[in-house]
This record gives C-alpha cells, structure tokens and sequence, in this order.
C-alpha cells in the first residue's frame, strides 16, 4: 500500500459539492413529485371505479416489486422508442418518481384508510362531497400521520440516488466517479462521499424535524 | 436478432445469482445484525466502548448509499491486494449494509419489550444470559420479524446494483442482451417480470406473516 | 304535512334487525326526545333518519321528500336541510374549532367566509365558549367539545337538528344554556330530536317523549307536561338513573 493522499480530493472538493446540491435537487423533485403521483393513486385505490382502481393497485404492487434501476434502465432505453428522448436526468428524475409514487402510495395509503368512520360521517352530515372530504379533512390527518414514514422514504430516496451516476447524471455519486477516474484516489474519493452523504442525510433529518414543527 | 439457447441460459443463471446472492445477503445480514443488536443491547460494563463503537457503526452505514459501499468494498479489496471475485464483493457490501439496518431493527424490537416483564424476571435472580433468551427474545420476537421479513424484501432488489462491479445478475443480463442488439422494451419487461416473480411471492409472505402475528399479539 | 316521518323501518347490522318496524311522525318545530333503555335502537332511528343507516323495509320521508341511503343526489338534497351531533362528536381534531365551524358553510354551503367566520364566533360566545376559536378539538374538555359539536351543526343553519346525548357532558349552567338555545330554534321553526339519558333536560324541554324498546317505540307522551303524561314513559324516568 502507497498510503492514502487526500490533497487531490480537497482540490476537487467543490465539484463535489456542487454534485451534491445536484443529488439533493433529484431528491427533492422526485419527492415532490412522487408524493403528488402517491396521493393520486392512493385516492384512485380507494374511490374510483373498478378499471382505474385496479391499475392504480397494479402500479403499486409491480413498481414496489420490481428494482428502481432496472425500471430506470426501461425508461431510458424504451422512451427513444416511443419517439421522446429525455436527458439523463430527466429519465432518472421520471423512474424515481414514478418509484417513490408507488412506496408512498402505500405509506400515504395506510393512514387513508385508518380514518375513524365517524370523521367519514360527520363529513357526510355536514354535506360534504367527497372532494371536500378528501381535502380538508382525510389528506390533512393522514398526511400529518404518514411524516414518519415519509421522511424515512425521502431518506432511502437520497441515497438511492447514487444509481442516477450509472445513467451519466453528474451528481455526486457520478462526480466521485469522474474524480476517481482522473486521479485514481478511488479511495479516499469513496471515503470523503461517503461522509458527504451522511451530513446530507443527517442534514436532511434536522430539516424535517424543523418542518413537522412549523405543520 | 431472436433470443438464441444462449441468451436464455445467460439469463437464467443471471437470476439464479440474483436469488444467490439475496439468500446469501439475508443470511449473513441476519447474522451480523442480530449479533451487532445484541451486544448493543448488553449491559456488561466491559463492553462498553463495543457498544459505542456498534452504534456509530449503526448510525453511519444507515446514511451512506449502498452503491457508494459496494465501491467501497470493492475498491478497498483490490487496494489491499485482497484477490476476491465481484460475487463475493458484493455479498460483503450488502452483508455491511444490511447488517446495520437488520441490527437497528433487532434492537428496536429488544427496547420495545414492556420493561416490567424484565424487572420481573430480574427480581427471580436469573442471568442476564437467561433473561435474554427466555423472555426478552420471545417477547420481541413479534415485532422484529415482520420488519426484518420486510427489510429483506427491499434487498432482493438493491441486488441489481451488483452489476455495477461486473456481476452478471438479472440487470447485468438484460443490459449485456440489449447491447448484443435484442429487442430492448423486451428484454426489460423480461428482466422486471423475473424480479417481481422472486420478489412478490416475499412481499405476500411477510404481509400474511405481519397480519398473523399482529392477530397472535392481541 | 309532518316535517320528518318514519314509516315502519327496518334496519339491521349484521344479520340482526335493530330496528324493528320503528314509525315516528314528527312535526315542524317539535322538539322530540327519545328515551330508552341502551341498545334499544335509539341511535340508530337518528342516523336511519339522515341517511347513516340503510333501510331494509319501510319508508323515511323528510319534509315530503322519500330518503333513499344509496341515492346520492337525494341524500345529498335531503341532508342540506339536516344537521347531526354525533355521541362522540366527530370533531376533526387537526383542525382549529373554527375551522371545524367553518368548514362547511364555506365548502359545502358556499357561504362567505367572513360572514360564516361572524356567524363562528356569535355562536361560540351564546355557547360560552368565547377564546377557543384557535384551539384544537383535543385540547378541550368534553363539555367544551360537545358544545363544539353541537355549533358546528347549527352552522349548517339546518331545518332538521338531530343530537344523540348532547348534553351528557355538561355542567347544570352550561346545560341551561343549551335548552335556552333548543327552545330558542325550534320557536324559530327548526325541528329538533334528541336523544338524551338527561330525565331533567327531557322533561325541560320536550314537546314529546318517546320511549323506544328493542327497535320500536314503546310508548309516547306529549303536550306541556308531556314527562307525566303517559304511564310507561314517566315510569322509565322515573326509575332510569343510567341507561
Ligand atoms: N355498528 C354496529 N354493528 C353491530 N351492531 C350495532 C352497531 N351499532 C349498533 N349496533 C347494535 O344495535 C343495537 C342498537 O344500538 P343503538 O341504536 O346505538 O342503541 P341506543 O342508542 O339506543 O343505545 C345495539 O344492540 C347495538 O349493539
Ligand atoms: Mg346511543
């Protein structure tokens, strides 16, 4: 062994940096945007008609059942095919999405389903269609209820995607591969990541502490 | 181009390493993470820089990605001279990383274990040792299998990031038989079908085992 | 034309009838109140009443109009004119009391939302409840949460009141204020019924008292002194200190 050299890695350190803020982007719209899509299906799984309903139970049970990179590896190499060519990032952004849709459906879905039937009544009583229902009373309890797991989910989201790197997206994952390659400090590059990713996540948990408080 | 004897076996011993690899991962992930649990969970004066040092081990490994460990393993082996196959490599990442997310879950369960059942138990003069195995492992037992069964399930999918150092598992196998020039949208619905069928069948299992034993509990 | 009538209901859960041949007719303004022993189907006439609880046989019309629990649009025109306090309440507890108040003036009703949030706190001060607008459901007593309960359904401004025990919570003072308000609405016109355990609170205020016995009305007093007027009623007042 040569020893380890960190001076070329430090050099590097705000390329790397900058991959992490593009990490944390690609985790935070796919949060978004998967949470949007998980409430969808969740209210598509409980209220609407039987084709929608079962699609919507479908979706859930193959995407949470099937590896995010191989639905990732389909997208990329499927939508030339239909004609649409997106960017890495736009891909990766597309399959964690549609991924994070489908675990949160089940997460936002769990809480759904745990309303007390006299909220169901009184809501009925007070005249209520089930739009207002939905809005003002169920997502609002059942949303605050699923925090936990949410934020769990945001968390194996951040680190999931690393496998964005695997598609040429330059996050961090993908910069320390580019660092690696030019300086061949395959270690200490990984090292230094690593720890990058652990302030990212542990940064991450004080945010959503500071959120649920503000909620 | 069609899809020759070849390809089929390429893909069928593809899933026969993603299912080894999983089996194996689950095997040694319950191990080190139940022993790893376990001394956390010790209360031996002796043991208490191990225990700190379980902790910090817990703690960290939880927030790195397991793609960032497997070139970890991966890079530090071939560093160190240390001549093993990417099989092997992988099995070790995923054995680090699941043995840290199984132990956090193992010791979840041992802490959630009503305490007065341990003072009861402790008032009888019985060892620690005793304890552990008689009253605290059957109490705990209920809420840490479903989640482990659960933990499990996820990781028969984080296998495909194997083929990132070279394992030739079902992912690897699909992008290999894209690249030989078969029909893509093919070959990845092939490839997501032969997971989801190792996969599912795990899902239903641990849902139906949660179920029972949250029946039994009550 | 009676305001609300029940004609021969049948209900059931599970296979068992709970309601067995129930007819009621109620007319505009009455205060009603129906007692009985618990699990006599007291509950269960008022949520078949606004449509909570299928009917197997007979026939519930409210202000003329035939209820049907699996017509949607009739439930919904039937019940525009209905309001319900819930034994347990049923206040969404991640809301402020206002907003439970407000909610459905404003969404359901299409109200203005300062006009209802006026209408919100008036009442919340004839209730005795000024300064609790802001607070959660849970941080409150249950006297404080029945009263709640019971000015969320009056902001429905509704024809129809139906309460199941909605004076079991409260102190003698609070309890006056309550009846005041009973006595207050159904002068204006609003037909109330009530289920109530409360004998004093009964005789107070009731046009008419019903006794119902194992899914069917037993007995039934009316007029002024309607707590003395008829021989089975007043005997289960007199002896049912807790049902
Ligand atoms: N959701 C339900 N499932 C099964 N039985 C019920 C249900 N609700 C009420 N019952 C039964 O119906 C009967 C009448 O109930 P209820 O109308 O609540 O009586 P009351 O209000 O007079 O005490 C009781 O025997 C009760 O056990
Ligand atoms: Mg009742």
């Amino acid at each position: 062994m040569t020893g380890l050299h960190y001076q070329p890695v430090w050099r590097q350190l705000p390329y790397l940096l900058g991959g992490a803020a593009e990490t944390v982007m690609l985790t935070v719209m796919a949060f978004a945007g998967g949470l949007a899509l998980a409430i969808a299906i969740a209210i598509a799984r409980r209220e609407a008609a039987n084709p929608l309903r079962k699609a919507a139970a479908g979706y859930v049970i193959f995407f949470t059942n099937t590896p995010q990179l191989s639905q990732i590896f389909a997208i990329f190499y499927c939508l030339p095919l239909l004609g649409l060519t997106f960017s890495p990032f736009l891909s990766v952004l597309l399959g964690m999405t549609l991924n994070a849709g489908a675990y949160m459906a089940d997460i936002v879905g769990t809480e759904i389903a745990s309303t007390p039937v006299l909220y169901h009544e009184a809501a009925a009583t007070l005249g209520l269609g089930w739009r207002h229902t939905y809005r003002h009373i169920i997502l609002p309890r059942a949303l605050t209820r699923a925090t936990r797991g949410l934020e769990n989910h945001f968390l194996l989201m951040l680190l999931g995607s690393s496998m964005a790197s695997i598609f040429g997206v330059e996050e961090l994952t993908g910069r320390a591969y580019n660092i690696i390659a030019l300086t061949f400090r395959s270690i200490e590059v990984i090292s230094v990541v690593a720890v990058l990713y652990v302030v990212l996540s542990l940064v991450a948990a004080v945010v959503f502490a500071r959120l649920w408080r503000l909620a | 181009m069609s899809f020759s004897h070849y390809d089929a076996t390429l893909i069928l011993r593809a899933l026969a390493m993603t299912i080894t690899l999983s089996v194996a991962g689950a095997v040694t992930g319950t191990a080190i993470g139940t022993a790893l649990a376990l001394l956390r969970f010790s209360t031996h004066a002796l043991l208490r820089p191990l225990r700190l040092l379980v902790m910090l081990y817990v703690g960290l490994v939880r927030r790195i990605p397991f793609l960032i460990v497997l070139y970890g393993v991966f890079f530090a082996t071939g560093m160190a001279g240390i001549d093993i196959s990417p099989p092997l490599v992988a099995l070790a990442a995923i054995s680090l990383i699941g043995g840290a997310y199984i132990s956090q879950i193992v010791y979840n369960g041992l802490c959630n274990v009503d305490t007065t059942q341990i003072e009861a138990a402790e008032t009888t003069n019985l060892r620690r040792g005793t304890i552990l195995r008689h009253v605290i492992l059957p109490a705990a037992l209920p809420g840490i299998v479903p989640p482990v069964l659960g933990y499990l399930v996820l990781f028969v999918k984080d296998t495909a990031l194997a083929s990132q150092i070279g394992v030739i598992e079902l992912n690897q196998a699909g992008i290999i038989l894209t690249n030989r020039g078969l029909p893509t949208y093919r070959i990845f619905v092939l490839v997501l079908c032969l997971y989801f069928l190792v996969s599912f069948p795990l899902t239903t299992l641990s849902r139906k085992m949660e179920k029972k034993l949250a029946a039994s509990a009550t | 034309m009676p305001h609300l009538q029940l004609e021969h209901v049948v209900a059931s859960h599970g296979g068992t009838d709970i309601l067995r041949g129930t007819s009621l007719s109620i007319e505009r303004g009455e205060i009603v109140s129906l007692i009985g022993p618990s699990g006599s189907g007291k509950s269960t006439t008022l949520r078949a009443a606004i449509g909570l609880m299928p009917v197997s046989s007979g026939r519930i019309t409210v202000e003329g109009h035939a209820l049907d629990a699996n017509d949607p649009e009739s439930l919904r025109r039937i019940r525009a004119g209905m309001a319900m306090v819930f034994q347990h309440f049923g206040l969404f507890d991640h809301m402020s009391v206002l907003a439970n108040l407000m909610l459905a003036p404003v969404k359901a009703q299409g109200r203005n939302r300062m006009e209802a949030r006026d209408e919100a706190l008036s009442l919340l001060r004839t209730l005795d409840l000024e300064g609790i607008g802001d607070r959660r459901p849970t941080r409150l007593s249950g006297g404080q949460k029945q009263r709640v309960a019971i000015a969320r359904a009056l902001m429905l401004r509704p024809r129809t009141l139906l309460l199941d025990e909605p004076t079991s919570a409260l102190d003698p003072g609070r309890l006056g204020i309550v009846l005041d308000l009973y006595r207050h609405l159904a002068a204006r016109g609003t037909t109330i019924i009530q289920v109530s355990h409360n004998m004093e609170a009964v005789a107070a205020v009731s046009d008419r008292i019903v006794l119902m016995e194992a899914g069917r009305v037993a007995a039934m007093a009316c007029g002024p002194h309607a707590a003395d007027a008829n021989e089975a009623v007043t005997r289960f007042m007199r002896h049912d200190v807790k049902a």
